[in-house]
C-alpha cells in the first residue's frame, strides 16, 4: 500500500499564500489534497556513504568540498559546512510520482486558482513525506547516531548542477522512478534529493537557531505579493539556509 | 531450437542477480556494473557458470544499464559492452555445457534508460526507441536468443522497448515488469494494462521481476493470469532488501524462496528465475523443487480491452462511454483552438466528459488545412499529460493514424477500418503493429447495405482480413453504423439485428449514437431511446456526448434496471439530492462585475450570458464590467489588502465570462483576432509554469492574445515566434538560479537580431536589479505588475 500522508493544511495554505481566514482557500486546498491523495505513489531510497571534507586551499577550518566514499565529489561551502565533522551521510531521494505531476496538470487545465491550490499541497505533502522518511531511516541507525536536517542541491553555493554526481552516486532514484533532466530538473517535478549527515554521539546536532543567527537574515516579500511560483518549493527549512537572497525564503 | 517451440511447454529457468554478485566480488557502490564486461570479464564468466551448474538455461547478459545514455564518457560503445557480455555468456556455456546443446540460451537483457519520457520527463518517446534498438541491433549481431526487456516500471518505456525489439529484429521477446505491492507500475498502470500491453505489442512471454520477494508475486500472479494467454515469467527478489550501517542482506533463504517459487509454477508461471538477493544458491534450490513439476497449460482469458496507463477498459461486461466532443465539426472554438495549437482547450474539453463519466475519449482533430499528424501527436501527448485512461484515435488519414498508434501510452481504440480493400490493407497492419483494437465499420465499395446480413457480411469479411493479419477477433469491434433515422425510418431496427447476431457470434459493438437524429428537433430524446433500444440489444459501447443529462440519465437507469448497478448505488449517488430547479437560479444573482471581484466562475458566466441577452455588445461587457473588477482586485492585491487565492479566482471567474463572449462572438462571425499579440514563455530547462500561466490568464483576461510557448523553450523559438507574430511585447520566466543564463541568453538572441520588442522577465528568482543586468526592459514581480506593464506599453492604462 502507498503510504498515508499526513496532511497539514496550515502549511498548505501558507504556501498557496492564503489571507487569514480564507474558507475559499481551504476548501480549495483541501479538494486539491484529496485528488492528490487519490494517485501519489511516494516513494523514496537513501544510500549510506562514508564522507569528510577537504578545502582546496588546504585550510581545514574552511573546507569547499565534501568527498564520498567511491570517489563522488560535491563542491559547496555550505554543504561541507552542513557535513561538518560527520563521517558518515546519506545521498537521499524522494517522490510523489508522476501522477501527481498528471493530477497538477489537470487542475491547470481547470483553473488558476486550482492548479496554485495544488502546488502548495504538493509542496506540504512532499516535504511531511521527507520528514516521514529521515524518521524511518533514523530507527535503522545504531543508538548515539543522529541524523540532520536535509541539505539540497540549490540550497545556499551548492550548484544544481551537481545533481548529476548525486543521481550518479544515487543510483537506486531509478528505482523509485526518481529521473533527472538535462537541465538538472528532476522528473516527477514534485521531488526531493538531498544529503542527510550522520552526527555522531559525541557531536551535536547544529542548532538551526545558531546557524540562523549567522547569517544576514533578509526579510524576503512573502506576503502575498509573489506569484504562486515563489512559493511553490518553499520549504519549512528556510532559515537554515544561507541562501538568504532566495525567493522562497521564509523567516 | 528456438526457444519458442519450448516456452509453456517444459519449465525455463533464468539465472538469478548479476549486480548484487558483482558486488561481492569487489564491485564498488556508484561503478558501472556494466563495464564489468570490459574489465573483470573472467568474473562475469565465472558468475554466468555458477548460474548454470544451478540449473539456469536462460543466462541474462550483464547489459542491464548498458544504452547510450549510461554509457556515454566511459569510453565504449554499446556495440562493444554488448559485444563483450555476449562472449562472456557464451563462454561459459562451453565451458560449463550442463543444459543439453539446445537448451543453451542467452537473453539480451535491457533495462529501463534511467531517465523519463515526454510529457512527465524530458526524453522524446522516438529517443527511448533509438536508445533500445541500438542495443537491440547489438545484441543480433552477439548472437542473442532472445531479449528480455526487464525490470519495467513505465509502460510506456515498455512500449518504446518493445517496438525497438520487434522493429529491430525476429527474436522472442520477454518482457518482466516490477509491481509495488498494490499491483500498480511507478507511472501507475496495473497488471492488467501492463500485461495487455506487452501482449499486445507482441511479446512472446510477459511476467514479473524485482521489487518485492516471491510472496507478492504470488499475489499478484493471477491478475496477470486473468489478462493474458503468454506464458508467465517470475524472476521475484530474495525478499525484502535490509541495509544496515551500508550492508544489504536479503529477507528470504534459498529454501522459502524455492517453495514458494515453487507455488507460483503451480500457479501458472512458466518461466522462473531470481532478481536482486538471489545467487546460485536460491537458483539451485529453485530448480530442484521445480524440476517435476509439469508446466502449466497456457491461459484461455484474452478479453477485448483498451488501455491508457491506469486501469484497463474491457468490453463485453458494463457498457462502455466513449466521448465524443474531442472533434471539430460543428465546434468553431475547438477549431480556433487546433488551429493555434491550444492543447489547453482540448484538454478542457476531455476533462468536462470524464467528469461526467465518459470512459474512453474519442481524439479527431482532423481540419481542412491544419498538419493532422502534428495536431494528432500533440493532442494525444496533452490529454496523456492529464489522464491515464484510455483514449479512441479518430482519423480517416493513415499517416495521422501510424504518427498517433506510435506515440501514444497504452493499447488505444482505433477509429477505424471499414471493409473497403485500400482500408483492410492499410489500416490492419498499423493495428497488428501497435498492438490497437480496432474499430470496424460496416460499409465497403458497395456502400452500407440496407439489410442487417449485408452489414453482418461486410462485418465478417473485416473479421477475416484481421485474422489474416495476426489480429485475433477480440481485438475488433464492430459499427453497425447508426444513420440518421428521418431519412432510414428502417435503420435503428438493422442496427438492432447486426448488435444481436454478433453478440450472440461472441464479437462486441460499438456505435456512435448521435447521428440518428440529426435533422431532428429535441436530438436528446431520441438519441437517449436509441441508446436505450441499442444497449438492450447488446451494444458494447456507445460513443455519445457524455453532457448531456438526457445520455447519462438513460445510461444509469439501463445500468439500475439491468441489474449492472448493485443496490442502484451508482444511481442514487448521480441523482439523490438533485435540485429540481437549477442551482443559479436559487441562489443569488450578482452583476458580472461583482461575480469576478468575487471569483466565482459560474456566476460570472451566468452574468455574461444574461448581459449578452439584453443585447449588451461584448466589447461593452468587456470594458465595462470585467475589466473593472480585474483593476479592483489588482489595487487590492497591490495594497496587499487581497491575497493570492482571491487574484486567482478572480482571474478564473474572468476567463470564464470571456469564454462565453468568445463562444458568442465565433457564432456571430464578430470573432476579431483580438488584441495585440504578447509572445510568452518560460525559458529553456526551465519547467515551472504556474507563474506563467497565471500572467497569461490575467493578460488575456485584458484582451491580449498570448501566445504561450509553453516550458523549457529555447531560445530561438522564442525568436521565431516574435518575429513570426510580430509582437511588441515577450515575456519570460525562471523559477531557478541555474535557468537564468538561458534567460539571458533568449535576450541577447532577440538583441542581436535587433527584433524590435520590449522585454520584460519575472520568476521567483529575479530581481529588478538581475532584470536590469541581463538586459530586460522590466521586472514584473507578480502577475499584476506584468498587467501594467503591458497596458502601459500598449497605452491602456
Amino acid at each position: 500500500m502507498s503510504p498515508v500522508i499526513p496532511f497539514d493544511a496550515g502549511e498548505a495554505l501558507r504556501y498557496f499564500g492564503a489571507g487569514p481566514g480564507d474558507e475559499t482557500a481551504r476548501v480549495l486546498v483541501e479538494k486539491a489534497y484529496r485528488e492528490l491523495a487519490a494517485v501519489m505513489q511516494p516513494r523514496y531510497t537513501a544510500r549510506w556513504f562514508r564522507c569528510h571534507t577537504e578545502s582546496r586551499e588546504g585550510n581545514p577550518a574552511r573546507p569547499d568540498r565534501v568527498v564520498l566514499e567511491g570517489g563522488t565529489v560535491f563542491h559547496s561551502k555550505a554543504l561541507a559546512r552542513y557535513v561538518g565533522d560527520s563521517t558518515e551521510l546519506f545521498l537521499f531521494g524522494a517522490t510523489l510520482g508522476s501522477r501527481v505531476d498528471s493530477a497538477l496538470r489537470r487542475f491547470a487545465v481547470r483553473s488558476v486558482a486550482e492548479a496554485a491550490a495544488g502546488q502548495a499541497v504538493a509542496a506540504a505533502l512532499i516535504e511531511t513525506y521527507c520528514d516521514g522518511a529521515c524518521r524511518e531511516i533514523q530507527k535503522r541507525l545504531p543508538a548515539g547516531k543522529k541524523l540532520k536536517w536535509r541539505f539540497s542541491p540549490g540550497y545556499g553555493d551548492w550548484d544544481l548542477a551537481e545533481q548529476r554526481p548525486l543521481f550518479r552516486a544515487l543510483a537506486s532514484a531509478a528505482s523509485i522512478g526518481l529521473t533527472l533532466t538535462d537541465s538538472c530538473m528532476m522528473a516527477p517535478i514534485k521531488s526531493v534529493t538531498a544529503v542527510i549527515a550522520v552526527a555522531g554521539a559525541a557531536e551535536p546536532l547544529v542548532d538551526p537557531e545558531v546557524l540562523e543567527a549567522q547569517i544576514a537574515a533578509k526579510e524576503a516579500d512573502t506576503s502575498g505579493g509573489r506569484t504562486a511560483a515563489a512559493r511553490e518549493t518553499a520549504g519549512s527549512k528556510c532559515r537554515r539556509c544561507g541562501k538568504t537572497d532566495c525567493a522562497f525564503r521564509r523567516l | 531450437m528456438s526457444i519458442r517451440d519450448l516456452l509453456g511447454k517444459e519449465l525455463l529457468y533464468f539465472d538469478g542477480a548479476m549486480g548484487t554478485q558483482l558486488q561481492a566480488a569487489g564491485l564498488r557502490p556508484g561503478e558501472n556494473t556494466d563495464l564489468w564486461n570490459m574489465t573483470h570479464g573472467d568474473v562475469v564468466t565465472a558468475v554466468h557458470r555458477a548460474y548454470i551448474a544451478a540449473g539456469a538455461n536462460i543466462l541474462k547478459t550483464n547489459t542491464f544499464g548498458a544504452n547510450a545514455l549510461k554509457l556515454a564518457g566511459t569510453g565504449y560503445s554499446v556495440e562493444e559492452v554488448v559485444a563483450a557480455a555476449f562472449s562472456h555468456a557464451r563462454r561459459a556455456w562451453e565451458e560449463s555445457p550442463v543444459a543439453p546443446a539446445d537448451r543453451r540460451f542467452v537473453a539480451l537483457d535491457l533495462g529501463p534508460t534511467g531517465k523519463l519520457i515526454e510529457p512527465f520527463g524530458d526524453l522524446p518517446f522516438e529517443d527511448a526507441v533509438a536508445l533500445f534498438a541500438e542495443q537491440v541491433r547489438a545484441g543480433v549481431r552477439a548472437g542473442a536468443d532472445l531479449i528480455l526487456i526487464e525490470t519495467q516500471s513505465d509502460s510506456y518505456e515498455t512500449k518504446a522497448a518493445l517496438l525497438a525489439a520487434r522493429e529491430n529484429s525476429d527474436l522472442p521477446v520477454f518482457v518482466t515488469f516490477t509491481f509495488d505491492e498494490d499491483g500498480k507500475l511507478l507511472n501507475g498502470a496495473d497488471v492488467e494494462t501492463a500485461v495487455l500491453l506487452a501482449d499486445a505489442l507482441g511479446a512472446s512471454a510477459v511476467g514479473f521481476n524485482c521489487g518485492f520477494g516471491p510472496d507478492v508475486v504470488r499475489q499478484l500472479l493471477p491478475r496477470a493470469r486473468a489478462a493474458t494467454d503468454l506464458p508467465l515469467i517470475a524472476n521475484p527478489n530474495a525478499g525484502l532488501p535490509v541495509t544496515e550501517g551500508g550492508v544489504t542482506t536479503w529477507g528470504i533463504s534459498p529454501a522459502e524462496f524455492a517453495a514458494e517459487m515453487a507455488d507460483i509454477c503451480r500457479e501458472g508461471a512458466a518461466v522462473l528465475g531470481g532478481c536482486c538477493g538471489t545467487n546460485p544458491a536460491y537458483i539451485a534450490a529453485l530448480t530442484a523443487a521445480t524440476r517435476d513439476l509439469p508446466a502449466p497449460p497456457a491461459g484461455r482469458h484474452y478479453r477485448t480491452a483498451v488501455t491508457g496507463y491506469g486501469s484497463p477498459v474491457f468490453f463485453g461486461d458494463t457498457p462502455v462511454l466513449i466521448g465524443e466532443r474531442i472533434n471539430p465539426t460543428g465546434k468553431p472554438l475547438l477549431k480556433e483552438a487546433l488551429r493555434q495549437g491550444d492543447m489547453d482547450y482540448v484538454c478542457r474539453l476531455g476533462l468536462e466528459q470524464l467528469d461526467k463519466g465518459a470512459h474512453i475519449l474519442d481524439v479527431n482533430v482532423g481540419l481542412p488545412g491544419l498538419d493532422e499528424v502534428a495536431s494528432m501527436r500533440q493532442a494525444l501527448l496533452a490529454l496523456q499529460g492529464i489522464t491515464p485512461v484510455p483514449l479512441e484515435l479518430d482519423t480517416a488519414t493513415p499517416a495521422v493514424l501510424e504518427a498517433g498508434l506510435r506515440c501514444y501510452n497504452g493499447r488505444p481504440l482505433l477509429n477505424s477500418v471499414n471493409g473497403k480493400e485500400e482500408s483492410l490493407s492499410t489500416v490492419l497492419p498499423l493495428a497488428k503493429k501497435y498492438g490497437a483494437v480496432v474499430v470496424g465499420l460496416c460499409l465497403d465499395e458497395a456502400g452500407i447495405a440496407e439489410t442487417a446480413a449485408g452489414r453482418l457480411a461486410v462485418a465478417e469479411k473485416i473479421l477475416a482480413r484481421a485474422r489474416s493479419y495476426g489480429l485475433r477477433e477480440e481485438d475488433i469491434l464492430i459499427d453497425p453504423l447508426a444513420l440518421t433515422v428521418s431519412t432510414s425510418g428502417e435503420n435503428p431496427s438493422i442496427d438492432q439485428e447486426v448488435i444481436r447476431a454478433l453478440k450472440a457470434r461472441g464479437i462486441h459493438t460499438v456505435m456512435g449514437v448521435s447521428n440518428v437524429s440529426f435533422g431532428l428537433p429535441n436530438r436528446d430524446a431520441i438519441n437517449s431511446t436509441f441508446l436505450a433500444l441499442s444497449l438492450e440489444a447488446g451494444l458494447a459501447a456507445a460513443i455519445l456526448n457524455p453532457q448531456s443529462a438526457r445520455m447519462r440519465e438513460t445510461y444509469l437507469a439501463f445500468l439500475a434496471l439491468k441489474g449492472k448497478d448493485a443496490g442502484c448505488q451508482a444511481y442514487v449517488a448521480e441523482f439523490a439530492g438533485t435540485p429540481k430547479t437549477p442551482v443559479a437560479a436559487a441562489v443569488t444573482e450578482y452583476g458580472l462585475k461583482d461575480a469576478v471581484i468575487k471569483g466565482l466562475t459560474d456566476h460570472s458566466r451566468l452574468a455574461a450570458r444574461k448581459l449578452l441577452e439584453e443585447r449588451k455588445e461584448p466589447l461593452e461587457i468587456i470594458n465595462g464590467e470585467i475589466i473593472p473588477a480585474l483593476n479592483v482586485i489588482g489595487d487590492g492585491f497591490g495594497r496587499k489588502t487581497l491575497f493570492l487565492p482571491q487574484l486567482l479566482r478572480s482571474a478564473d471567474a474572468a476567463k470564464g465570462a470571456f469564454e462565453v463572449l468568445k463562444e458568442f462572438m465565433q457564432r456571430a462571425g464578430t470573432a476579431r483576432k483580438d488584441g495585440d499579440p504578447i509572445v510568452l514563455a518560460t525559458v529553456r530547462g526551465d519547467i515551472h509554469d504556474i507563474g506563467k500561466n497565471i500572467v497569461k490568464v490575467l493578460w488575456e483576461n485584458y484582451g491580449y492574445r498570448v501566445l504561450d510557448l509553453g516550458r523549457d523553450v529555447a531560445p530561438e523559438k522564442i525568436l521565431a515566434a516574435v518575429q513570426e507574430s510580430g509582437a511588441k511585447l515577450v515575456g519570460m520566466t525562471a523559477l531557478m538560479t541555474t535557468t537564468v543564463p538561458a534567460m539571458e541568453e533568449t535576450i541577447a538572441l532577440l538583441r542581436q537580431q535587433q527584433v524590435p520588442v520590449r522585454i520584460l522577465v519575472g520568476g521567483a528568482v529575479m530581481t529588478a536589479e538581475y532584470a536590469a543586468r541581463i538586459g530586460a526592459d522590466g521586472y514584473a514581480g507578480d502577475a499584476v505588475a506584468a498587467v501594467d506593464f503591458a497596458n502601459a506599453l500598449f497605452g491602456r492604462a
